[in-house]
């Protein structure tokens, strides 16, 4: 609701030119980091707090037939242990999305079932962490260990153990075949599609589990207020339905919860769970002390979550001229344990890929089914990652059989400003989506001076000819996401003016790294005519600020900063009420210039002049001028991009070496150029380490067995190539000031860009990510073997 | 068994007195040089000395010294100093090229080649050059002091020739000829703070026709300790080296090893790799 003005908010002329929007100011705290500023959620050291720790299944499936708490309870400083017998028994999501989540409710506090090694057995809430750790050692667990699925491809077998065979478990698809989401869709038909192809290919990929490795690991400090309601001071992406579900899980009310989001130390989609914050309340509420749980390093390897590992097979049908006839794509999605998330990232792989290039008969159809390993969670690029992976291989593949250019076919056949695609639709999240005619698309001008810039045109197809055994290649891949989830994702934000000409902003958004506060101030600012400073940013505690969603789905630039936008507007209008009343004038008369009103009669009065007016009462006219605003959007416009990478293969070692890495996006008008291109930068290396390195790896057992960063790899800044990225500028009319998102889109780029150009060098098609030396050595002896027989 | 002293010895006699004294009561005593394993492996239970004995304040142990014909490296000659030594550089090159191999500039700085040879692991970095340099161990106790060959030293994964009542005072070998060429590789998942699927440590010498007058090739991670190949060497001692000798040299290197299948990488690539990094070392030299 806009406030009563004589004319709608935001009816000053957007001249399209910015001062603040489109320029790259100091991040709003940028200063309070890089000075070490206690502002994570370990920093507050509340007196009298408890720790706690949690005993993980030894086993991948098993069935807890007692629990035997009495000699740890002895252990001096235990306070509580929590296990299935003495808390509710709530069926929920931990997955923080929309309600009613997409996700199964399959998860309990704790239950009588372990479904992964490390999955909750029990909590020990002790005086000290040491007195906790000693006492989970006492705890006397007699388990029935039942048979484990440690395959995806095992999971639907006829006779496979079922793994959610709990009765009041609800929204799994097909508890019994283990299937916890499963969608389908077909427009038109690809069975006719495909015959009316003359070159058909299809292809299979297989990527790794992988961990977000955010450098914070999950923590959770809870307490009560004074009046009794427990505070929960949480590393979360989603604050909001943290409190929605605390209040489902706990059985109380909302109101006797507030969630506080400090600054985060990274989320990348596994802080979009609500994973401690339970166990932390429930303790408070028992104990009446503050309670703290933070995850080790190894626990966020093992019992945090994870990317999802999928298994994707797709299939073309083209013409001779390159028109597409058919797309058809089937995931096998393994969720682990868990279903969080399984419906959505499922459905994502098709949504964020295929309507990317027009086909007159596309199909999706894809199980998301349950495993005995670590939970599969939301992870950047939500899908969209394996998805790409798959299809950009096929467009290579595909462009190889028919002697078609890369580039000229993906031209060719791909999306553009005007156009829509029947999977928008067909495919939202999870369920029906909605249509959407795309306004604003700079794939082409991306593909060209993504192309200029990596030197396609001399490169491609010349780099294998290199004499000696060191190849070279370059590759390439198309990309889009989503901005937000249309009529799904909502964020709301208030605004006040104080008496300096300064204001504070209060958002639901989630800043979790990402530079969104700063991003919302720039908003603020550029509608208010003042420097991005002089607006202080408040975002994401509940008791505080107004809803939003929360940190996920590209969405808060898109969403949040249309809410901040709305809500500074809303402002602006009582301010032109407010001067045209003491100055008799009309209001459209009125506009902001430099932190002043300024009427076309030639009056003027400074922010800090009429904040003082109003609050003190000269003249009688008192107020304070505030703004709120509620924004959702009707469609979800994507991002574009087309990435490149060149690439050396050693042919003896097996290694692969990104040589260059050239990454142009659309994302519409950058707000913050320099923090868009630490998006793209990050998300791509993130990329690269995983194409390259990145990889969970399980015993005989389900165990994990590199749950330590001594043994996850992950790529430092030596093992950085460089990235260059481009900002093909569009805008989008739907968007604040013409922005879309840039967050997830650019870490789908890497595995298909580098399989691309591995494929350009040495002639190998590398289909299971990581593309380890071994692999790679592997794939080049066999199809020098394949040579040999010919 | 619980951490149960830490001594902070102030002299050479202190230290062995209290080494002996421990080994003496049964206390299992570790010493404590620059910690990058002891801690490590104490956090991760992997190690439960009773007490440890701290060896900062011996600064001798700090020392690079060089005589005419060797080079003595006392206990506590961390990566850095190895890495920026002229001495080094001039007379055992390969040590230098191995300690820009290992971890990352915090190690380099901490870590020490007395806690190379303490940990014998099959992956540490500086074992193969020590082996290839034929260096002896120095041990002490009240006992008295005793030296031992480097491949002696080494006996298995994580096992030494170190007597619970000895400190390891350093090593010493004899300076690396002019004319000796020094070559080194490693192979790991990543540019820094990684692991060796394979390393590979040699020291040749050629003569102006090429042929092979001194040659020690030594592998780490692909046996139990860091090893030589016996076979490869023998091969080409004496012999004027020739792609197809290399050719033949790389056969039998990759046959005279059967490494493991980890974490890390697979016994296939390993043993590839083996011959990959001998000929591709051999070849730089023609
Ligand atoms: C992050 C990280 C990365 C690493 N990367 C590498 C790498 O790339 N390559 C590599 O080879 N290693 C690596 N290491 C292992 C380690 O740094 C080396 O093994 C190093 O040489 C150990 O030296 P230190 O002085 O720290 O030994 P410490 O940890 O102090 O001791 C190690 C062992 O040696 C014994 N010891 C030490 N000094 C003496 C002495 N004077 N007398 C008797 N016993 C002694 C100790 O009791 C202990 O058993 C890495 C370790 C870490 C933590």
């Amino acid at each position: 609701m806009t406030p009563k003005t004589s004319r709608p908010a935001g009816t000053q002329p957007e001249t399209g030119q910015t001062t603040v929007v489109n320029t790259s100011p100091w991040k709003v705290d940028g200063i309070g980091l890089v000075t070490g500023a206690p502002l994570f959620v370990d920093d507050l050291q509340l007196r009298g707090t408890l720790h706690v720790k949690l005993l993980g299944s030894p086993h991948a499936h098993a069935r807890i037939r007692s629990i035997d708490v009495s000699e740890a309870l002895r252990v001096k400083g235990v306070q509580l242990i929590l296990t299935h017998e003495n808390t509710p028994r709530v069926p929920h999501t931990t997955a923080g999305q929309g309600y009613p989540e997409p996700s199964p409710y399959d998860a309990f506090m704790f239950d009588t079932k372990v479904r992964f090694v490390g999955d909750r057995v029990a909590a020990v809430v002790a005086e000290t962490a040491t007195a906790a750790r000693e006492a989970r050692k006492r705890i006397r667990v007699d388990y029935e260990v039942l048979p484990a699925i440690l395959s995806v491809r095992d999971a639907k077998r006829p006779g496979a153990p079922v793994i959610h065979d709990e009765p009041d478990a609800t929204g799994i698809h097909d508890a019994r075949r283990n299937v916890a989401a499963h969608f389908d869709f077909e427009h038109g038909s690809v069975a006719m599609g495909f015959e009316m192809a003359d070159l058909i290919v299809e292809t299979e990929i297989e990527n790794g589990y992988a961990q977000h490795c955010p450098i914070e690991p999950h923590v959770c400090l809870t307490y009560l207020d004074p009046e009794g309601r427990v505070v929960v001071r949480t590393s979360t992406q989603v604050p909001f339905h943290c409190r929605r579900i605390l209040a489902q899980c706990l059985q109380i009310p909302v109101s006797r919860i507030r969630v506080i989001k400090p600054r985060v130390g990274g989320g990348f989609g596994t802080k979009q769970e609500i994973l401690l914050e339970d166990v932390c309340a429930l303790a408070t509420l028992r104990t009446g002390r503050p309670v703290k749980w933070e995850l080790t390093r190894a626990e966020e390897f093992y019992a945090s979550r994870t990317r999802h590992p999928m298994v994707v097979n797709v299939k073309i049908g083209v013409k001779p001229n390159g028109d597409i006839t058919a797309l058809d794509m089937r995931a096998l999605s393994n969720t682990g344990a868990y279903g969080t998330h399984s419906l959505t990232v499922l459905t994502n792989a098709g949504a964020k890929t295929l309507p990317l290039y027009h086909a007159e008969h596309v199909r999706f159809d894809g199980d998301a089914v349950y495993t005995n390993l670590p939970v599969a969670g939301a992870y950047r690029g939500y899908g969209g990652t394996q998805g790409a992976f798959a299809l950009e291989t096929l467009i290579d593949e595909v462009c190889e059989r028919g002697g078609f250019d890369p580039i000229a076919f993906r031209k060719r056949n791909a999306l553009d400003t005007g156009h829509t695609s029947p999977v928008f639709a067909a495919m939202g999240e999870g369920k029906e989506g909605v249509p959407m005619v795309i306004e604003s698309c700079g794939l082409r001008e991306c593909i060209d001076r993504g192309a200029e810039a990596i030197g396609w045109a001399h490169k491609r197809g010349q780099g294998r000819h290199r004499p000696g055994p060191v190849k070279r290649g370059v590759g390439m891949a198309c990309l889009m996401q989503g901005s937000g989830i249309p009529l799904i994702d909502m964020a709301a934000a208030r605004i006040k003016m104080n008496e300096d000409g300064s204001f504070n902003l209060f958002a639901g958004a989630t800043d979790i790294g990402t530079g969104s506060d700063t991003v919302l101030a720039q908003i603020a600012a550029e509608v208010l005519t003042v420097p991005t400073h002089m607006v202080n940013v408040l975002s994401s505690d509940t008791d505080v600020t107004p809803f939003d969603t929360g940190a996920y789905a590209s969405s808060t630039t898109y969403i949040s900063g249309g809410a901040v936008k709305k809500a500074a507007e809303a402002l602006r209008a009582e301010i032109f009420d407010y001067c045209a009343e003491m100055w008799n004038v009309p209001p459209e008369t009125l506009h902001l210039e430099a932190g002043q009103v300024l009427s076309a009669q030639g009056q003027s009065i400074a922010f800090s002049d009429l904040v003082l007016r109003a609050f003190m009462g000269f003249g009688g006219m008192q107020r304070q001028f505030e703004g709120h605003a509620s924004h959702t959007s009707p469609t979800s416009p994507p991002p574009f991009s087309a990435h490149f990478a060149e690439v050396e293969v050693d042919t003896e070692t097996g290694n692969v070496r990104v040589l260059d890495y050239v990454a142009a996006v659309d994302c519409g008008v950058a707000i913050h150029p320099l923090q868009a291109e630490g998006q793209v930068e990050g998300a791509a290396l993130n990329g690269i380490s995983y194409a390259l390195c990145e990889q969970m790896v399980f015993d005989a057992r389900g165990k994990l067995r590199n749950d330590s960063f001594a043994d996850y790899k992950i790529f430092t800044s030596l093992d950085a190539p460089p990235i260059r990225t481009i900002l093909v500028k569009t805008h989008e009319p739907t968007g604040p000031f013409g922005a879309k998102s840039i967050a997830e889109i650019c870490i789908n780029g890497p595995i298909p860009a580098i399989a691309n150009a591995i494929a350009d060098a040495v002639g190998i098609r590398l289909r299971r990510s990581p593309f380890t030396p071994e692999r790679v050595l592997e794939a080049l002896r066999a199809k020098a073997g394949a040579e040999a027989v010919l | 068994m619980k951490l149960q002293g830490y001594h902070t010895p102030k002299t050479l006699e202190e230290t062995l007195s209290i080494l002996d004294a421990e080994a003496k009561r049964g206390r299992s005593a570790a010493v404590l040089a620059g910690g990058t394993d002891v801690m490590v492996r104490m956090r991760e239970g992997r190690m439960r000395p009773e007490v440890l004995v701290q060896i900062e304040a011996l600064s001798d142990l700090a020392a690079i010294d060089e005589s005419a014909a060797a080079i003595r490296l006392g206990a506590r000659v961390s990566f850095a100093q190895l890495m920026t030594s002229k001495v080094i550089a001039q007379h055992a090159e390969v040590l230098a090229l191995a300690s820009r191999d290992v971890g990352a500039p915090q190690i380099q700085s901490r870590g020490t080649i007395g806690g190379q040879l303490g940990t014998a692991s099959p992956v540490g970095d500086l074992l193969p050059p020590l082996v290839a340099l034929e260096a002896e161990v120095i041990a002490r106790s009240v006992d008295g002091e005793r030296r031992v060959p480097v491949e002696s030293w080494l006996r298995g994964v994580g096992v030494c020739d170190r007597r619970p009542n000895e400190l390891i005072m350093g090593v010493e070998f004899r300076k690396v000829s002019a004319a000796t060429r020094s070559l080194w590789h490693k192979a790991g998942p990543r540019r820094a703070q990684s692991i060796s699927k394979v390393s590979f440590a040699a020291l040749i010498r050629l003569s102006a026709e090429r042929r092979v007058e001194h040659i020690r090739l030594v592998f780490g991670a692909v046996a139990v300790t860091a090893k030589r190949a016996a076979k490869t060497e023998a091969l080409l001692a004496g012999q004027v080296l020739t792609p197809a000798l290399i050719q033949q040299a790389q056969q039998t290197a990759m046959m005279e090893f059967t490494p493991i299948t980890d974490l890390r990488s697979t016994d296939a690539y390993r043993r590839r790799m083996v011959g990959v990094m001998l000929r591709r070392g051999l070849v730089s030299l023609l």
